[in-house]
């Protein structure tokens, strides 16, 4: 049975002309995980892209505006998000981890989902390595009354396919269900559909926490003991994998500081 | 130049927050998956499965509260190998944090 790790990766640029390079983090990304999980990696793209085992080709789909931070100012761009629902018909895995491309892998803790094998696991528990649990706000969602699961990373087998149909029943209704379960009804969000998903159907925890540094945070540097990030005038070096909200990372000088960490030991 | 001291000096470093942070790496570092469950290789099973290591087969709950059926004997093997593994390198990385000094050389 084949199995491995896909990321979804679609460039796109602000309305301030900063382009958001996610196919060269998935790149790096891509290596982190042959580095630690030894497993081929797919990605799912709409232009051609190298450094990946598996290609799958995707045109882009409609786009909500999302506001970010850049270099200390306030930007939007297209963000391309609603994929994760018909990737279960396009994994080229029986059994698939899909991460997040700014999730970077620094552990082989992952292998226990493979091990594990239940068709369905989701993230559910998030750690914020600055000890301001900034994320505890997401414990459910909004309406307080079901968990919040983040699909940053979800693992699937092949008996997943009613959890992947149920995303799509909700996708199709997203107005009635952000009505129920109180979130916004304009901007898609995998984590909303999926949490709905893992609490109607059979489905598990993954079980670790997710670590993840807010948007506040920024990459001081990266070596063989991990990320060091910045935030405020704090510092923490990260030696474990983390999902990294701050969009700066895909600057020029960030990437090229992540691609030779990324390349260093191979 | 004036500005990059004015950086360094007010730069800091939690110890007591790194030291947090490798414990709950450690803590997710002990989990496992065997025999069709999840298990987590922490102190309470491991004091349980010894208790029962003359036992051939037990019935017991994993992480996700689904009760299974295990060899003792078996899972404790695993659980100790896991444990001992995930507590040396807490305690290495926790003598290389408790010997640092400043944040640049964190």
């Amino acid at each position: 049975m084949s199995k491995g790790v896909l990321i979804v990766a679609l460039n796109s640029t602000t309305d301030q002309k900063n382009e958001l390079d996610y196919i060269r983090l998935a790149q790096i990304n891509a290596r982190l995980i042959r580095k630690h999980l030894r497993l081929p990696v797919g990605i799912i793209t709409d232009v051609g892209a190298d450094g990946f085992d598996e290609f799958v080709f995707m045109s882009k789909a409609p786009a909500t505006d999302r506001h970010i931070t850049l270099n200390n100012k306030h930007e939007s761009y297209a963000w391309h998000n609603d994929y994760r629902r018909q990737l279960f018909h396009f994994s080229p895995f029986e059994k698939t981890l899909l991460l997040d491309a700014d999730y970077l892998i620094q552990s082989d803790r992952f292998l226990q989902c493979f091990d594990f094998d239940a068709p369905f696991q989701i993230i559910k528990d998030v750690h914020d390595p600055t000890g301001r649990n900034s994320f505890d706000k997401y414990k459910s969602l909004p309406n307080r009354t079901i968990p919040q699961k983040w699909a940053t990373a979800i693992y699937w087998n092949r008996e997943a396919k009613e959890h992947f149909e149920y995303a799509n029943m909700i996708a199709e209704n997203y107005q009635y269900y952000a009505r129920i379960f109180g979130f916004n009804p304009t901007q898609y969000r995998n984590d909303m559909v999926f949490s709905v998903v893992s609490h109607m159907l059979p489905s598990y925890d993954i079980p670790f926490k997710m670590w993840m540094a807010s948007a506040d945070c920024t990459i001081d540097s990266a070596n063989n003991k991990g990320i060091k990030i910045k935030y405020g005038n704090n510092v923490q070096r990260i030696d474990n994998d983390i999902h990294l909200l701050n969009k700066d990372i895909m600057r020029t000088s960030n990437l090229d500081m992540l691609d030779k960490w990324s390349l260093a030991d191979d | 130049m004036v500005d990059e001291i004015k950086q360094k000096a007010k730069s800091a470093w939690d110890r007591r927050l790194c030291y947090l942070n490798l414990k709950e790496k450690f803590q997710d570092h002990l989990t496992f998956a065997h025999n069709g469950g999840m298990w987590t290789a922490d102190r309470e099973t491991i004091a349980f499965l010894t208790a029962f290591h003359d036992v051939e087969q037990i019935i017991m709950e994993d992480i996700y509260n689904v009760p299974r059926q295990v060899s003792p004997s078996e899972l404790l093997k695993l659980c100790k190998e896991k444990y001992q593994f995930a507590a040396n390198s807490w305690a290495v990385e926790y003598n290389n944090i408790s010997r640092t000094r400043r944040s640049e050389d964190v």
